[in-house]
């Protein structure tokens, strides 16, 4: 799962490593809410234990052998925030300690297995477990659910960052280094998932308390959420919109093809383009990037208008007298 | 989580810090090589390969590291072609994924050659990466290798426990067990260091040592 330096390009590895830090750093800040005074010996310890534990080799064919990635475990034992940073930290360490992974490719890593594999593992299980029931077998079925999608997430973003190191390169075809990458990971995915829902159906019904149990929610949770929703919005926005093809899309492409032609009508939009907020030339990279902000930030004041009077008010407690 | 009165003073050792930097600019020098420019990666290559041997390390030890490393990364290099066909530039694609990724390896030796941990340690903290990352870090250095410990206690008894050979399905389940064990140990270990920092007056805080 390792990506070795050399694979990725340098500006792919620096923004990737960049979305990592940012997302390592809320997590250092969000562990003072859910472990204070335990962080230190709790994450190095469960860090010391997610690699310990990948030492332990599972058969797989003759002469080889798979082992444990331990995000989405990671995050079912101490929380999403500490089990991102364990999982940065065990990074780390086979990095400067056994040489193992990329320096420059410690950002995708990090992203990928940390990131991906503990924020994203545990948002997924966290949502199969309250489908499934707050119950052992829902734990366990949550865990299984996440580890895999998790590790096919990661498959997918690495295809993906690879297809754009690889740019300038005309033979290269994404759809078929995707579909090898979906088939080998679809594989790992399972291993994974088969050795994270073990471990904690064995931890749930001999101690079930040793794994993380969320903090009950306080005041409104949902502003922290709308917080994080922007700010992921707006940082894609930002990256992104830069490395949009300029071929057009299906409609667009459908009505080339068909040699369908729009009316020759006033145009009311405020801008020519994506490419020309900023008018001159010379700028269309920058006015794309502004106009994926302008647009994040507009869709997201619409929604925030229209969603108000869905917005419900809290059931009043059993017994309390009603209006 | 630690406040700047209570912090240890982030002092930088320039030796350390010239070392960190010197082995990322040949890792970022290493990954912006082409194969056309052959020329220069033969130089870094040289570098990387005298600066291994003023730091020490003997030739088999060299080819030893080679020897795990150069299959990883010459699989990876030729899982190119299945990607986009064998065409023309395959080989020359190939070839560069492997000539980056071995400079950036033969540069991550030398660093962990010449930079032990502790310092490495010293040095990121001192480069104002957050006290209770630095922290975790070390305990995790102290506590990976009592947990690679436990982890071979756990393999020999296993092997003490079915003295011949299992089916898979059997390994399988023996290896989650295993690793669930590993988990239930290492966390109550865990909560025995917490309440032993404490007991201390641990409070959060990163203080400097006497």
């Amino acid at each position: 799962m390792h990506i070795p330096d050399g694979l990725l390009d340098t500006p792919v590895c620096l923004v990737t490593g960049g979305i990592s830090l940012a997302a390592v750093g809320y997590s250092v800040h969000r562990l003072k809410d859910s472990l204070a005074d335990r962080t230190v010996p709790m994450t190095g310890m469960v860090a010391a234990l997610v690699f310990a534990g990948q030492m332990i080799n599972f058969p797989v064919t003759a002469g080889t052998s798979g082992h444990l990635i331990g995000g989405v475990l990671a995050a079912r034992l101490l929380g999403p925030w500490a089990g991102c940073l364990a999982l940065t930290l065990v990074l780390f360490v086979q990095k400067f300690l056994f040489n193992d992974g990329g320096l420059l490719a410690l950002g995708p890593n990090v992203l990928h297995m940390a990131v991906i594999g503990s924020l994203g593992g545990y948002a997924i299980q966290s949502a199969v477990a309250r489908l499934a029931g707050d119950t052992i077998r829902g734990r366990v079925v949550g865990v299984v659910v996440a580890s895999w999608i998790t590790v096919m997430a990661a498959a997918v973003l690495c295809s993906i960052e690879f297809a754009i190191s690889q740019a300038t390169n005309p033979d290269f075809q994404l759809g078929r280094f995707l579909a090898l990458m979906m088939l080998f990971h679809s594989l790992i995915g399972i291993g994974e998932s088969l050795i994270s829902g073990g471990v904690i159906r064995f931890v749930a019904t001999r101690r079930p308390e040793l794994l993380y149990h969320p903090p009950a929610s306080s005041g409104r949770p949902w502003r922290r959420t709308l917080a994080a929703g922007l700010a992921t919005a707006v940082v894609v926005a930002l990256l992104l919109s830069p490395l949009a093809s300029s071929a057009p899309d299906g409609l667009e492409a459908a009505i080339q093809h068909s040699e369908l032609r729009a009316a020759e009508t006033p145009s009311l939009s405020l801008f020519g383009g994506y490419d020309q907020v900023l008018g001159n030339e010379g700028w269309e990279s920058w006015s794309v990037v502004l106009s994926g902000l302008i647009g994040t930030l507009v869709v997201f004041g619409i929604a925030l208008v229209l969603g108000r009077p869905l917005e419900t008010t809290p059931n009043p407690a059993p017994g309390a007298p009603r209006g | 989580m630690a406040d700047p009165i209570s912090s240890p003073p982030r002092v930088l050792s320039a030796a350390a810090f010239l070392k960190l930097a010197a082995s990322l600019g040949i890792v970022l020098l290493g990954c912006s090589l082409s194969w056309d420019s052959w020329p220069a990666a033969g130089a870094l290559l040289a570098v990387t390969f005298a600066a291994l041997a003023f730091a020490g390390f003997t030739l088999k030890a060299l080819a030893r590291r080679l020897a795990l490393f150069l299959p990883v990364i010459t699989l990876v290099a030729i899982s190119i072609p299945l990607s986009q066909g064998f065409t023309a530039s395959w080989m020359q694609l190939a070839g560069t994924v492997i000539i980056r990724g071995a400079v950036s390896f033969l540069a991550g030796l030398w660093l962990i050659r010449v930079l032990p941990f502790d310092s490495l340690l010293s040095t990121l903290y001192a480069l104002r990466l957050p006290a209770v990352v630095v922290a975790s870090l070390a305990m995790m250095h102290r506590y990976l290798f009592v947990l690679w410990e436990e982890t071979s206690r756990l393999r020999i008894a296993r092997k003490a426990r079915c003295l011949g050979r299992q089916n898979r399905i059997a390994q399988w389940m023996a290896g989650i067990g295993m690793v669930g064990m590993l988990v239930i140990r290492s966390l109550d270990r865990g909560h025995r260091i917490h309440r032993a920092m404490l007991a201390r007056g641990w409070d959060g805080h990163i203080r400097p040592w006497p």
